[in-house]
């Protein structure tokens, strides 16, 4: 240190000279840096939960959303629904965004008139008020868009827009940028809201460079104002300032220069470094005002020499917790530990040569107050003589607050860390009112994606999602499916069949549906739309899911004809599915019911089910005569003929021959075939139907609890003639994962969890070999720890106790009390280990301990203390709670140090302390 | 023109707008006098469409034209992939348009509005499509000659209507075979989609297409229509273009 000191002396002005350079370009790459937030980029992209997710949001435009929330007094207008139809087209535009949907450009399907359509509201506008009337009672009517797209009060439309997944983070903070400029500028909304990752950063960008304005010259105000107070010195102000301004101005000028980018966490970093460095500074400059010799050579030798081994010893400690969190595999925190260390190393480094460089110019003398120091060893004298006292004390404190550690919970969620009243959270929290959700749960089907089971499963799904009250709508292609036939044929439900979907996607061709399915339609999801507010909720939507999936989806089978095949199977395999539909609707039936009605539904035959209904069976057919044109041209008086004819023969029991010959009594034998062309065709159809009428009736009475159109899909769905049967060797198969961003946040936050602890351990092991080599033994080196140990059990239970989740900024708290608090540790026992080489006793070595150096570490908490306590004034809570334990670390650390070390090591006997400090001379 | 207009789905969208033009009217009258001089059409074609995250669909349809004087009949039928087989499209004029699906046996009219839909997902509308039968077309378009090289003509077409699919379209006939060799659609004032036609053969005496590709302008999709087979004047009679025509799983021509 010595050497060290001589050289600084040597070379003062060359020191001055290249920290002013270093932090001139610091300063200008500081300038440049980024601030993005991401979740996804949170933990390692090798990680298999968050692979996953990233190919299903890639796959389906859903890693880069922004949600936007337009508000408008009256929706359902011209003017509104084109200036909607503007904004969905407008931002369609916008660089870096890939697609965007809305309302006005979502499949709209719409029958009346008898004709049908897959079209877009933008290409259907109506006109007139009671056009539009209509229009908002379809749209809130339809399950699609309610919720989806437009809120439940018909208000709010929601705009999704996907940027391409192929931007980098910056490029994605550019483009919501672009779009919230560009809606501001074409809006004729009432209001507009944003989410979304990207809108997250774009908030997170502008907080995060209001909080650095406000926070760093704060911190700094704050430490200036204490240290004015303790020393009454200027120098002793302004160099420690200094050290800590250079070493925060580096940090972050390497974050920019290593290529990396800040988070909301990471902000955290600059104050940190000020609050933690400029404690060496302040030994450093006290010390050598302390100095008596002329020679400035000399005094910044003597300097370090004293004090130079504690300073490196005390940031080595800091440097090496705030690297324990390289354990935590999230990347912003692993970050955190890293850079905040930088900038310790940093604030060592300017301590070490800058500050004594430049005080080396001052030949001031300062000598310590008489009056203070006879206080602390009051002080001292008053722990020893009550030593059992103060540490019943400190255990008593520590056990009361160590009752609260079961509260604490993990959440890494954004929304946590911003705090309730930020913009970013209201905008989330208006969503979470008017969309009963801001995120999206996503269920992923890995296979043929208009295959009809899966397209049921995802139903299933979908219905299933609903019982848990943070649920909001659901979006999937089964959805879409269902409606489509519900219109297309008045069947609301899947078909069994694969042509039947089929010929219902090959209606969708040309629908952007990019959200829902892939190109090759080799992949689907269903959108669960939830509200991500508590994670225990969405850890149990989560469990539920992958329950529902692994008890009543089959993961592989096949498609077998009802009358080819197995009948107990296929009745075992149509009740599994309704037991399945039942309990996903949160339906009633016994199990023997449900036996019995399938059993019915199977076993009826064809020709009892026509002889059953001759008149609905009449009505069937004469429509499908109509739909065909077969009646056009014909007198009233042959329609009707035709209609009695089929009433007859149905009712007597349907024969082919027998309807022919009847039809020919009256016609022409080329019309008579023909009527028996589009009878032959259609009586699957009028059997299904039957067969489905037939299946309602015993679904109402046997069943409680659904709704009219969920029996009638229940129905429809039982009735089909093609099952689905298990199969383990069935060509047909998919595989069902669920994920999405509120997934990963419970993730991450189930990680942090267990991370922790892993950096915990590796900060106390280093800490204390560092003291163990300090005290050259082991058995002091733990002693040393134990109040560090304690502080951290109050930070846990002060956690506990205030509802303060372990997230991304306060999982740094533990590491850096025992990097931190073991700081005070190392103070006193540098200081008892000279006390004790002059052969005093150990209470005197200790009283003199507290007495020399109580006041140093009172001021060195206290101004720590008023940096962190500058993080009350951010408007982001993560910060705000992180300056709740951060002091408190400070405080009790302190306090726990002075009331529980001195009284332990006074119970060691003197010979303990002769033996290891006079092998260490030796 | 109505020969075209079975050759090239889209060509008859064009070259309808190009018939019934004021200006530029005698292009308009050489293509069409080159073009419509048949009464029944029946070709077999190939449509493929490339899209940006997914592999080529392949679709195989017949189609079937009857040209009267002031009305057309069309009927499209699917017959591959398995999945579409069997599913046919009917016009019989503006508001008489159906869908008929054999999976479901039914056969639904196609609503007026949902014709600037795409057709199956390709490049083309159902607007596309039912322009094939358009007649009334006059004073919709104003077709202007733009320029005139030694091989084509260059005609600017713009519609007179409100709310048109296109707002602009420039179409380039090469004189030789009075076909359109390219043509550029715009909306809103931007190119949106380009046709590019390619392989002309000279079939019963008529000049045809035998590869049509139409590409968006941001690249992200294309749709080749291939013609493999074509046959004109066959014996198809009127009442074949009929709904009982549809559900029939074999065609008689």
């Amino acid at each position: 240190m010595e050497k060290i000191g001589k050289f600084v002396a040597k070379y003062r002005w060359l020191i001055i000279l290249l920290f002013s350079l270093i932090t001139v370009f610091m300063i200008y790459e500081s300038s440049k840096i980024q601030i993005v937030d991401d979740v996804t980029k949170y933990v390692p992209s090798n990680d298999p939960e968050v692979s996953f997710f990233n190919n299903v949001a890639k796959e389906f435009n859903m890693d880069n959303l922004v949600l936007v929330g337009l508000k408008y007094d009256d929706l359902f207008n011209s003017t509104s629904l084109k200036n909607l139809i503007n904004i969905t087209n407008g931002i369609k535009k916008l660089k870096n965004v890939k697609s965007v949907l809305s309302m006005v450009n979502a499949p709209w399907i719409i029958s009346g008139n008898g004709s049908v359509q897959v079209s877009k509201i933008e290409n259907v506008l109506p006109k007139g008020k009671g056009g539009f009337k209509k229009l908002k009672n379809d749209v809130l009517n339809s399950k699609i868009f309610k919720g989806q797209f437009i809120s439940p009060d018909g208000k709010t439309a929601m705009v999704i827009v996907s940027l391409n997944s192929k931007n980098t983070s910056v490029e994605n903070v550019q483009a919501a940028k672009k779009i919230e400029n560009y809606i501001k500028k074409v809006s004729k909304a009432q209001n507009a809201y944003f989410t979304g990752i990207p809108s997250s950063n774009v908030v997170a960008k502008k907080m995060a460079l209001e909080n650095f304005r406000l926070l760093v010259p704060l911190a700094l105000l704050a430490i200036f104002i204490i240290l004015l107070i303790a020393f009454r010195n200027l120098w002793g102000v302004l160099l420690p300032l200094l050290s800590v301004v250079i070493s925060s101005t580096w940090t972050i000028g390497m974050i920019r220069l290593l290529g990396f980018t800040m988070t909301l966490a990471n902000i955290a970093i600059p104050v940190i470094v000020i609050a933690l460095g400029n404690a060496y500074g302040i030994y450093i400059v006290n010390k050598y005002f302390e100095e008596r010799d002329e020679d400035h050579t000399i005094r910044v030798s003597h300097t370090l020499h004293d004090v130079g081994v504690a300073v490196f010893l005390s940031a080595l400690t800091t440097i090496a917790s705030f690297l324990s969190l390289l354990t935590v595999n999230i990347n912003p925190i692993k970050y955190l530990g890293i850079f905040t260390a930088l900038g310790i190393f940093f604030a060592l480094l300017a301590n070490m040569l800058l500050t004594p460089a430049i005080i080396s110019f001052s030949d001031k003398h300062v000598l310590s107050k008489k009056d203070e120091s006879t206080y602390w060893k009051k002080f001292g004298e008053h722990i020893l003589k009550h030593r059992v006292g103060s540490m019943l004390i400190a255990f008593m404190v520590v056990g009361v607050l160590v009752s609260f550690i079961p509260l604490i919970r993990s959440d890494m969620r954004l929304s946590t860390l911003l705090g309730k009243n930020n913009e970013l959270v209201k905008s989330m929290n208006y969503f979470n009112k008017n969309f009963n959700g801001n995120d999206f749960i996503l269920v992923d089907f890995h296979g043929n994606a208009t295959d009809p089971y899966l397209l049921r499963s995802e139903e299933l799904i979908s219905m299933y999602s609903k019982r848990f009250k943070d649920v909001g709508g659901t979006y999937s292609l089964a959805k879409i499916v269902r409606e489509l036939d519900k219109k297309f044929n008045a069947q609301p439900y899947i078909p069994s069949s694969n042509d039947k979907i089929e010929s219902l996607w090959f209606l969708l061709q040309g629908s952007d549906l990019s959200q829902i399915v892939n190109g090759d339609a080799t992949d689907t999801i269903v959108q669960i739309r939830v509200n991500p507010d508590s994670l225990k909720n969405i850890r149990k939507i989560k469990k539920g899911l992958e329950s529902f999936i692994k008890n009543k989806i089959y993961p592989s089978y096949s498609y077998v004809k009802v009358n080819n095949f197995d009948k107990k199977l296929v009745q075992n395999s149509l009740s599994d599915y309704m037991s399945a539909y039942i309990y996903a609707t949160q339906a009633k039936a016994g199990t023997s019911d449900i036996r019995k009605i399938i059993s019915n539904v199977v076993n009826i035959s064809n020709s009892n089910l026509l002889k059953n209904s001759p008149t609905f069976v009449t009505e069937k057919f004469m429509s499908s005569l109509l739909s065909f044109g077969m009646l056009d041209g014909l007198s009233k008086n042959t329609t009707s003929k035709i209609k009695n004819t089929l009433f007859e023969v149905f009712k007597k029991g349907y024969d082919e021959q027998k309807l022919k010959s009847s039809l020919e009594t009256f016609m022409s034998k080329e019309d008579a075939e023909s009527i028996m062309d589009i009878v032959k065709m259609q009586i699957p159809n009028v059997l299904q139907t039957l067969r489905s009428v037939y299946a309602e009736s015993l679904i109402k009475k046997y069943v409680k609890g659904l709704s009219e159109t969920q029996i009638r899909e229940l129905a429809l769905s039982i009735s089909g003639r093609t099952v689905i049967v298990p199969n383990k060797n069935g060509k047909h198969a998919f595989k069902v994962k669920v994920t999405g961003i509120p997934i990963m946040y419970n993730h991450v936050s189930n990680m942090l969890f267990n991370a922790q602890y892993e950096s915990m351990f590796i900060s106390a092991i280093v800490v204390l070999i560092l003291i163990a080599i300090q005290m050259s033994s082991f058995w002091i080196g733990l002693l040393g720890l134990i109040p560090v140990a304690l502080t951290i059990l109050s930070n846990f239970g002060i956690m506990g106790a205030f509802s303060i989740p372990l997230n991304m900024v306060t999982i740094s708290i533990a590491s850096m009390t025992i990097g931190v608090g073991v700081d005070y540790t190392i103070q006193i026992f540098s200081r008892f280990k000279v006390e004790m080489k002059k052969a005093k006793s150990v209470n005197d070595s200790l009283i003199e301990s507290i007495s020399t150096s109580g006041k140093g570490l009172l001021f060195n908490s206290l101004a720590a203390s008023a940096g962190f306590a500058t993080m009350f004034f951010s408007n982001i809570g993560g910060l705000r709670e992180f300056a709740i334990l951060s002091i408190s670390t400070m405080v009790v650390s302190l306090i726990l140090t002075l009331l529980v070390l001195p009284s332990m090591l006074s119970y060691i006997p003197k010979e303990y302390y002769k033996k290891i400090f006079k092998e260490e001379k030796e | 023109m109505k020969r075209f207009m079975i050759l090239c789905l889209m060509f008859s969208l064009t070259l309808s707008m190009v018939s019934f033009a004021i200006t530029g009217q005698e292009v308009a009258d050489k293509v069409k006098a080159a073009n419509s001089n048949f009464k029944t059409q029946k070709a077999k074609m190939e449509m493929i469409i490339y899209g940006e995250n997914s592999q080529p669909k392949d679709y195989h349809l017949t189609i079937y034209i009857y040209n009267f004087p002031n009305k057309d009949y069309g009927l499209i039928r699917f017959t591959s992939p398995a999945g579409v087989k069997g599913i046919s499209f009917l016009s019989k004029g503006e508001e008489s348009q159906y869908l008929y699906m054999p999976a479901f046996h039914r056969v639904q009219r196609m609503a007026g509005s949902s014709k600037e839909s795409k057709f199956v997902g390709s490049d083309f509308t159902f607007n596309d499509l039912s322009l094939i039968y358009e007649q009334k077309e006059s004073g919709r378009y104003k077709t202007i000659l733009k320029s005139e090289s030694k091989d084509d003509y260059v005609l600017s077409i713009t519609p007179t209507i409100s709310n048109p699919q296109y707002s602009k379209i420039i179409m380039f006939i090469d004189k030789t075979h009075l076909l359109p060799t390219k043509v550029i659609f715009y909306k809103n004032g931007k190119v949106c989609k380009t046709m590019i036609s390619s392989e002309f053969e000279k079939i019963d005496d008529h000049w045809v297409v035998k590869n049509i590709e139409m590409m968006t302008s941001d690249g992200s999709s294309k749709t080749v229509l291939k013609l493999s087979k074509i046959k004109f004047d066959l014996s198809i009679p009127p009442s074949f273009f009929s709904l009982r025509t549809l559900m029939r799983p074999i065609l008689r021509y």
